[in-house]
């Protein structure tokens, strides 16, 4: 009887086997798919692989194929794609997300539904927005020395993080997160072509500001730094450069090795202000010019003069996120999580009183080591 | 057949017959017996002859071969031909009425000596190389142990290579094999029972033992058992191994074959049971559960924490020759999304072109591979290596430069190959054979679903299995924690105090902590 109800059960559970097979032969990998809406038509793009074996030559070319296709709804516009195309794509491959200004600017809702839902599409990968450029411009690129454009640009991410500490990567999960939770608005990298130098080459350049359904505006540099200062989480890496208290003509580069950013929402009567706490500690890096800055007197001086970086990067970030009237930082939520009766009253009109908010930022950074093998280098009197 | 009987004296006994006979007072027709059962037995040899005053008749028989000639010369003619008459009161003492029994207590210099009474006797004790002494006038003949053969000498086991421990191997004569177990444990508890076996071949089984360790139900139920065989002949240990075990149907088995005579005393020791059989180097060890598969007399010979690592690669490697095809398999069919995307990228360039789908690809290659090794057992030494260049240069190189196979497949079966060679036990090595085209299929079929439907059926079967009240997959399931780790790692001596307890075990005592008091002495 036992044996019976546990074959029974065995033969159920061949009912929900939900995957078929697909022979890797007869597939093709996406390493990345983006949309834009131009005309009135969502435009849908995807970089295949075009796997090359060890023994054959890599030879000349990029060693991908991007496919483009226009439709009325993103589904139609990908299926599409298979109209030049023999081969099953394994989505679950796609290692990126890229979708063009102009869709942006328009309405994430033509798109967002799309790649919440599919499960084929990893939620973990990271977003970005094409500035100046289609999607379809940004994956034909061929990278300078890897070989697929769209592992490149989640490569770009991780090293910037730890090596420039700049831009905040973020994955499709947070942002469906932040367009669906009320109190948050996301902000995305912006990735445009540099066509500077010879050869045509990607770049990360400002982030892009949501508000509601639509992108309103952008961060510039700076603006990016304050607003990784203030997530939630701790940040590691990143360098950034203060002038230097013996010489203001010079500038020192300080590095960051930890930031945590505390912040609180603060009830005074019927205002609310913001107090930031960022506690960071960092290294001396560089200096350019001579002196010996790493004694007892001007350390403290350098350590305030990289609050003082600190402290503009993030009251840049503010002043441009309040005149966008986009609350990027999440402000809402922590109004929400503090003062949950207060946010009741204030949720509807939560756009008119973010712009208002005042801030009080305090900045502690603290040198704790420069790595440097000797003293300053001295030049011949 | 009729013609043949009539022409036959009625009154004549057929050789089957005769044999069941009581001895004739008369040699001459004993004699006259035995050439006609023997008959056509070229190898037989009977020497008549005379001795003593007044004349005794004599003779003496054997199968020449299986003798040692100078020992008969030396301790068995010469005494009786030379000696007796050279004594003072030999023909005094002849007078006597047993003749026989003097002989054979004040005569004869031989160490083994026994009284026969039927042909059978006589017939069996020639066939193992005892040369019979029969007298003319008494009912019984006299068996004298000369056996001595020309047969392969203790060797280094071939197919058990260790790096530590006695190098010793059985060998095809079963008392050089039992004074190997002998010689490794002199403890009267230590029992050979012997037992002979096969109709025709008549062949000696011993069944060994530590008497107050193995657990004497198991022991009565496997001499049960064995009594209950009856067969034409025994060539080896795997026909008892066959005919005694419980789960006939299973690919499960639950013996033990091993050349090793330390081997043997491990698992005497841990209250198992051996079965020898004469003419086979292979003793049978039982019952054996699988987790015991697992261990190599080799890991106790080094220091524990060595012997544990060792012990811990040998289970990732059985599970990797167990799985690693079925899931390479449903990785690359099924579930694209669970590897990196820069090994799909080079899987899918090599898999480019070619023309099977990878379960099929998976299921060549493995059957090939099963060819070669089987080959390359059945080759002469002299082609063998030959042979394994042309095995390797047609899979790794010309299948793939062909097309016909990718090369992450070759990989992933050569994988598996070294891995299955890893478990010391060979019949666990079968096993994990058979198990992995199972998997392999279920794989192909439904991917990791099919890999875990096949796991839990295994794992149902073998927890089902029980040989000799062994669970089969002891000490795992049921749990016994303490031996456990001496399973999954190596348990130092110093805290090896006790025997894995099975069931009926009496003395589970291995040391005696030198602190403590009490404890059984073995």
């Amino acid at each position: 009887m036992k044996k019976t109800i546990v074959v029974i059960i065995l033969i159920f559970t061949l009912l929900l086997s939900g995957c078929e097979a697909t022979e890797i032969s007869k597939s093709s990998i996406p390493l990345g798919f983006g949309t834009d809406y131009q005309n009135h038509k969502i435009i849908f793009t995807s970089q295949l692989a075009d796997p090359r074996s060890p023994e054959q030559s890599p030879g000349e070319g990029p060693q991908f194929t991007v496919l483009s296709a226009e439709g009325d709804t993103v589904a139609e516009a990908a299926r599409r794609v298979m109209l030049s195309l023999s081969q099953t794509p394994l989505w679950s491959h796609s290692s990126l997300l890229l979708f063009g200004e102009n869709l942006a600017r328009t309405d994430m809702a033509l798109f967002m539904d799309f790649v919440a839902r599919n499960r084929f599409v990893r939620k973990n990968i990271p977003v970005v927005v094409t500035h100046n450029a289609t999607p379809e411009e940004i994956l034909n690129i061929k990278p300078l020395v890897s070989t697929y454009t769209a592992t490149v640009i989640k490569d770009i991410f991780q090293t910037q993080e730890s090596q420039m500490g700049i831009y905040t990567p973020l994955t499709l999960l947070e942002l469906m997160d932040k367009f669906a939770a009320p109190g948050i608005e996301p902000v995305v990298p912006i990735v445009t072509i540099d066509k500077s130098g010879p050869t045509k080459k990607l770049k990360l350049e400002n982030m892009a500001v949501f508000k509601g359904r639509k992108m309103v505006g952008t961060l510039t540099e700076d603006e990016s730094r304050g607003y990784r200062f203030m997530r939630p989480d701790m940040i590691q890496g990143g360098v950034f450069a203060i002038r230097s208290p013996l010489d203001e003509t010079n500038w020192v580069t300080l590095e960051l090795s930890r930031s945590q950013a505390k912040i609180t929402p603060v009830f005074q009567n019927s205002d609310i202000k913001m107090k930031i706490v960022i506690k960071a500690e960092g290294n001396f890096y560089e200096q350019g010019g001579s002196g010996d800055l790493l004694t007892i007197k001007e350390l403290p001086r350098i350590e305030e003069a990289g609050s003082q970086v600190i402290k503009s990067h993030i009251s840049a970030c503010i002043d441009k996120a309040q005149s966008l009237e986009s609350d990027i930082l999440g402000w809402g939520q922590m109004v929400h999580s503090s003062n949950p009766e207060l946010w009741k009253e204030m949720q509807a009109d939560w756009d008119s009183i973010f712009p208002t908010i005042t801030s009080e930022i305090e900045v502690k950074y603290e040198i704790r080591r420069s790595y440097l093998t000797d003293n300053s280098f001295i030049f011949r009197e | 057949m009729r013609y043949i009987s009539k022409k036959t004296q009625p009154e004549a006994k057929s050789p089957h017959e005769l044999v069941e006979q009581a001895l004739s007072p008369q040699m001459a027709t004993t004699l006259e017996q035995l050439r006609l059962i023997l008959k056509g037995c070229s190898d037989l040899v009977i020497k008549q002859f005379q001795f003593a005053q007044p004349a005794v008749h004599g003779a003496i028989l054997y199968f020449d071969g299986l003798v040692d000639r100078k020992e008969i010369e030396e301790n068995l003619l010469k005494p009786l031909l030379l000696e007796l008459n050279m004594q003072n009161n030999a023909a005094a003492n002849l007078k006597e009425p047993n003749i026989l029994g003097f002989i054979q207590n004040n005569i004869l210099t031989l160490a083994e000596l026994k009284t026969l009474s039927t042909l059978q006797e006589i017939c069996h004790h020639i066939g193992s190389g005892d040369t019979v002494l029969l007298i003319d006038g008494y009912e019984q003949g006299l068996a004298a142990g000369t056996r001595s053969w020309a047969g392969r000498a203790i060797q280094t086991p071939e197919n058990e290579v260790t790096v530590y421990g006695p190098k010793e191997g059985f060998c095809e004569t079963l008392r050089f094999n039992t004074a190997l177990l002998r010689r490794r444990i002199k403890s009267s508890n230590f029992k050979m029972e012997s037992m002979v076996l096969g109709r025709i071949s008549k062949t000696d089984i011993v069944i060994c033992y530590i008497d107050n360790i193995a657990p004497p139900g198991m022991v009565a139920e496997i001499k049960e058992r064995l009594g209950k065989i009856d067969i034409d002949a025994v060539l080896d240990t795997g026909y008892l191994a066959e005919l005694i075990d419980e789960n006939k149907w299973s690919i499960f088995t639950q013996t033990e074959h091993t050349e090793k005579p330390d081997r043997v005393c491990g698992q005497l020791l841990e209250g198992k049971v051996c079965i020898m059989a004469d003419g086979t180097p292979m003793a049978l060890v039982l019952p054996v559960s699988f987790p015991e598969y697992m261990i190599s007399p080799e890991d106790y010979y080094v220091r524990f924490i060595p012997a544990s690592l060792f012990r811990i690669l040998r289970f990732m490697a059985f599970v990797m020759a167990l799985l690693l095809p079925s899931l390479y398999i449903a990785i690359i069919t099924y579930h694209h999304e669970m590897i990196p995307t820069p090994l799909l990228l080079t899987i899918a360039a090599t898999r480019e072109g070619i023309p099977f789908p990878a379960f099929v690809e998976a299921l060549l290659l493995d059957a090939t591979f099963e060819l070669l090794r089987e080959a390359g057992l059945r080759l002469p030494r002299a082609v063998g290596p030959a042979v394994s260049i042309v095995g390797a240069l047609i899979i790794g190189d010309a299948a793939v430069r062909a097309g016909l196979v990718s090369t992450p497949m070759v990989v992933v079966i050569a994988f598996t190959g070294i891995a299955s060679f890893v478990t010391p036990s060979y019949n666990a090595g079968i096993i994990i054979r058979i198990a992995r085209f199972g998997f392999l299929f279920a794989a192909g079929m439904l991917g990791f679903l099919g890999i875990i439907i096949a796991l839990i059926l295994m794992g149902l079967r073998m927890a089902s299995l029980s040989s000799f009240g062994l669970p089969y997959l002891w000490p795992i399931a049921p749990l016994n924690v303490s031996y456990l780790g001496d399973i999954l790692v190596r348990r130092p001596w110093f805290s090896n105090i006790k025997r894995p307890y099975m069931s009926g075990m009496k003395n589970v005592v291995r040391q005696v902590p030198k602190n403590e008091d009490g404890g059984q002495q073995l």
